[in-house]
């Protein structure tokens, strides 16, 4: 994947707005000096291992073991806030409530704020001995969530939450409220609506909306590096595997884990991408 | 009939207190952690955590990234919506997937990629340095990084609003006798200043709170090569958990101020931003 | 209006003065938007381009205003080589159908544009462009409106002050791109006369695409009628609707029943219809308009009457043929007394045109 098979910029329609090719070209240009050349760098370099030191170095214990636990609690992550996403959404667009103003702007907190500050927050906030939470929660449950693999979804619930309710929230809003009243007068009770009218037409961007959290939580690193604790074998994610991997020079392992994450993503983006093709076909 | 009118109501009332409580102890709760925590030993401390040269330092470093980084993405951005929007070419659709990529690649491995090329044992490390040139764990590198991860957020911001806006005003500006540029700065940036402004804002506030991309690729050396949130991680390593937070109120309001203004900018120009709004 | 048809040209010094359009094509991947349209027209006309849509009207105008090049074919006008120059050197004013005013600027901004954005050297100063601004507002009759945004004027008042734009350059070649298309009846007339009267004033050549037969033939001194990328024929009003050159002309203006069949010695039958046409012999499809219908002494076409609409100074028939055709006949007051709905008619063609297939 390089410049050169990119397509050609070929315009069809003539127009006499200036600056095609220079744009298109510094577009080009840019895009390949600053993304495609090191993505090639990465997807080139674990192969001086050859195919089964690849596969040996991913499945390394604590490699494998940084893999599954990034992936499971990105999974249950995106998961909760599918479901607290699609409510939020849901009351953003359809009730009218004081501060809902307010409710919709914080959802934006995490696209804005550092990560490295919401991953201090949160170890700060859930440690057992003085946090808000933690010490309560070790004093009356015996939980403890700083430090664990329950802590992490904690911090990727934070980092994904904006968006499922910002994939969710224009289509709500664009919705026919005309056919919900049609589902109403044929006799319908408002879960059957809801089950029936409204969910199918939310269902292709709920779904971008989770894959797109999913695929941030993922390759997170900033929020959660601070509360995981970062015991091997326990609460190790991918991302710091790849940081200790460089930190000895094992430039192949690192990328080896690297490029596993960005085939993920790969095929997230596939499946995002095939969602809103369905979408439009319909 | 009234009983369940009242049960609707009790419905909604339920659902709203579960999403404002799920959205205080997941967002709210971190947020205002962070300004307790940062004022917990008193203003003296804070004022001296924020001023003691290390900080600043890492302040200066932070405003210099974010004004090359955010400079040559806002040229970038123009470039690729105005190619994009205003032109019909085959591939436009693996393009506008192209620009999107930063977005899905983990910041670590933002950073792992320009350590692979220009790292010691990278593509182009021994020649740098022969040359004397040091990417890595220098500023040169963090600037990088950064422009990576923030690649997409101007070119995002742009090319629906510049989409929806087509190209007619444009054609009658030519018509009228004026030059391609004259066309670009009298009619089309005009069109664009408020998308523009909220690409900048948020291209503004992850390159100055960048962390996991610029850990990679800095060295963490103490006053040279730290950026903001870099300094935060060090701190709070060290125990100084009320400087780390200082400096971290510092990034959060940098957070706020960006949150307010795109508020701002929606409340007076939402129908411009409407059409960029949905992504 | 003017009815006398304009000599084509024919000598060099003619030619010097002429706008000629010579076999322009312009291919859009498989369609062909315009597939060889020729035209010649004196400068300083006043010319509708008409047709379905489709037909590549926005096209031709498009190339003609430098906004789209022609794959193939030339455009002569002011002794140039129209299609050489640049948009901007062109000077060709251009009236969006939905007017593309600049919607951050105020409307004497929007007028003052094409003055502003000249080269430093040809630019008139400040006082000068505000002093033509209001000059042009008033002719437009926006006095007093110069201060307003696009987006606080009705449709009416957009579309004059894009026409205030247009002619602020002192254009050379007006193009106006269905320019009344979004207004109502009323204002479409009011604006229709002003630009009728704006052109006998300026004399600037004017070409304006338009759907609608009744404004062109209302309004210019030349309507040439488009069809499928083609200009089919160029010609005063007048003369297109007492001469059509082609079937689709014949169909097109006024409205026609087509009637096919075929021509044998001398005479045309089809459709049930008969009359006469200097022909050769072959298939053939022979086209009578709504006026040209009478009320048959003997034989003649029978119709049943569908609707009758009885308003103003002439009775219009809506009626079916026994073939199945529907067609619109028009009969004067006298000719049409007691004619009830769903009557049986026998109606013969005064005039009909015949043409090959
Ligand atoms: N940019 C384009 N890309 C592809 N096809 C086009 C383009 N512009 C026009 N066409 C096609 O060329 C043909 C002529 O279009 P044009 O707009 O000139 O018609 P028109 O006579 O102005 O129609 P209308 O009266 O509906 O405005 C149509 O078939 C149209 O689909
Ligand atoms: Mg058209």
């Amino acid at each position: 994947m390089t410049a050169l098979t990119l397509p050609r910029a070929a315009p069809r329609r003539h127009t006499v707005l200036p600056g095609f090719g220079l744009t298109m070209g510094f577009t080009l240009f840019y895009l390949s000096m600053v993304v495609l050349l090191p993505l090639v760098a990465l997807i080139v370099r674990p192969w001086e291992l050859g195919w089964d030191g690849f596969i040996k170095a991913v499945s390394e214990p604590a490699v494998y073991a940084s893999l599954r636990l990034s992936f499971l609690t990105a999974l249950i992550a995106a998961a909760v806030n599918a479901v607290f996403g699609l409510l939020l959404a849901w009351i953003l667009v359809r009730y009218r409530f004081p501060g809902r103003r307010l409710l919709d702007a914080a959802i934006d907190l995490p696209f804005a704020l550092p990560t490295a500050v919401a991953g201090i927050a949160f170890a700060t906030l859930y440690s057992p001995r003085s946090g808000w939470l933690g010490q309560p929660l070790k004093e009356t449950f015996d939980l403890i969530v700083a430090f664990t693999p329950s802590g992490i979804v904690i911090a990727l619930v934070f980092i994904g939450l904006p968006f499922v309710v910002r994939s969710v929230q224009p289509v709500l809003e664009d919705l026919d409220r005309d056919q919900e009243d049609a589902a109403a007068t044929l006799g319908a009770r408002s879960w059957q609506t809801f089950l029936r009218v409204i969910m199918p037409a939310l269902l292709p961007a709920w779904f971008t909306g989770f894959a797109l959290a999913f695929a941030r939580a993922v390759g997170e690193y900033g929020s959660v590096i601070f509360i995981a604790g970062n015991r091997p074998l326990y609460s190790e994610i991918a991302p710091l595997k790849i940081i200790q991997k460089l930190e000895s020079y094992d430039y192949a392992g690192a990328s080896a884990i690297g490029v596993t994450m960005l085939g993920a993503s790969f095929l997230i983006l596939l499946a995002i991408n095939l969602a809103q093709r369905w979408v439009a076909r319909r | 009939m009234t009983a369940s009118l009242i049960a609707r109501a009790a419905f909604r009332t339920a659902l709203v207190l579960i999403g404002v409580a799920f959205v205080t102890l997941v967002v709210l709760l971190p947020l205002a952690t962070v300004f307790e925590e940062a004022f917990r030993k008193g203003w003296s401390y804070f004022a001296e955590a924020v001023s003691e040269p290390d900080a600043v330092a890492s302040i200066r470093l932070t405003l210099i990234v974010a004004a090359i980084a955010v400079p040559l993405n806002v040229i970038f951005g123009v470039a690729a919506a105005w190619a994009i929007a205003k032109f019909e070419f085959r591939g436009k659709g693996v393009l506008i997937a192209l620009i999107d990529l930063p977005f899905s690649v983990s910041p670590v491995v933002s950073g792992l990629i320009y350590v692979l090329l220009y790292g010691a044992h990278g593509w182009f490390g021994p020649e740098l340095q022969a040359m004397g040139v040091k990417v890595i764990f220098s500023v040169v590198g963090i600037v990088l990084a950064t422009v990576f991860v923030t690649f997409p957020f101007v070119a995002r911001e742009l090319i629906p609003l510049m989409q929806e806006q087509g190209t007619q005003e444009e054609e009658a500006a030519i018509t009228l006798g004026a030059s391609g540029w004259r066309t670009f700065f009298s009619v089309t940036l005009p069109n664009i200043k408020w998308g523009l402004l909220y690409g900048v804002l948020l291209c503004n506030a992850r390159a100055m709170g960048e962390f996991g991309a610029v850990s990679v690729v800095s060295g963490h050396i103490r006053g040279q090569t730290n950026t903001m949130p870099l300094h935060v991680e060090i701190l709070y390593n060290d125990y100084d958990i009320a400087g780390a937070f200082a400096v971290a109120s510092l990034l959060a309001g940098l957070a706020l101020v960006t949150l307010i203004a795109k508020l701002g900018l929606e409340w007076r120009y939402g129908g411009e931003l409407a059409a960029a709004r949905k992504h | 209006m003017a009815a006398n048809l304009p000599q084509p040209a024919n000598t060099d010094a003619d030619r010097l003065m002429t706008l000629t359009i010579d076999g322009i094509t312009r291919r859009f991947g498989a369609t062909a938007a315009l597939n060889g349209a020729s035209l010649s027209v004196p400068e300083g006309s006043f010319l509708a381009l008409l047709g379905p849509s489709g037909s590549g009207k926005t096209t031709l105008l498009r190339i003609l205003g430098g906004l789209d090049a022609a794959d193939s074919g030339a455009v002569t006008f002011l002794g140039e080589d129209w299609l050489s120059l640049s948009p901007q050197q062109r000077r060709a004013g251009f009236v969006f159908q939905n007017y593309a005013l600049f919607r951050h600027m105020t409307v004497a901004k929007n007028v003052g544009f094409g003055l502003s954005v000249r080269p430093w050297r040809t630019r008139p100063s400040r006082a000068e462009i505000s002093r033509r601004v209001e000059e042009l507002l008033s002719l437009v009759q926006l006095e007093g409106l110069g201060g307003r945004y696009p987006s606080q004027l009705s449709g009416g008042q957009r579309q004059r002050v894009a026409l205030a734009r247009a002619l602020a350059i002192e254009p050379r070649l007006l193009l106006l791109d269905e320019p009344f298309g979004a207004l109502d009846a009323k204002v479409r007339k009011d604006l229709r006369r002003w630009l009728r009267d704006l052109h006998e004033r300026t004399g600037v050549t004017t070409i304006f695409v338009t759907h609608d037969q009744e404004e062109a033939l209302d309004l210019a001194d030349i309507v040439a009628v488009m069809n499928k990328g083609r200009i089919e024929q160029a010609a005063s009003p007048r003369a297109l609707f007492d001469h059509p050159e082609t079937s689709f002309v014949a169909e097109f203006i006024g409205g026609a029943a087509r009637f096919d069949g075929e021509v044998r010695a001398g005479r045309f039958a089809g459709g049930g219809l008969s009359a006469p046409a200097e022909m050769v012999d072959g298939p053939a499809a022979a086209f009578v308009r709504p006026h040209d219908w009478e009320i048959a002494e003997v034989g003649g076409l029978s119709v049943r009457v569908l609707n009758v609409l009885d308003a103003g100074p002439v009775v219009r028939l809506d009626c079916r043929s026994e073939q199945g055709l529907l067609l619109e006949v028009v009969l004067a007051h006298g000719a049409a007394e007691a004619i009830q709905r769903g009557q049986t008619l026998h109606v013969a063609a005064r005039t009909a045109r015949v043409f090959p297939r």
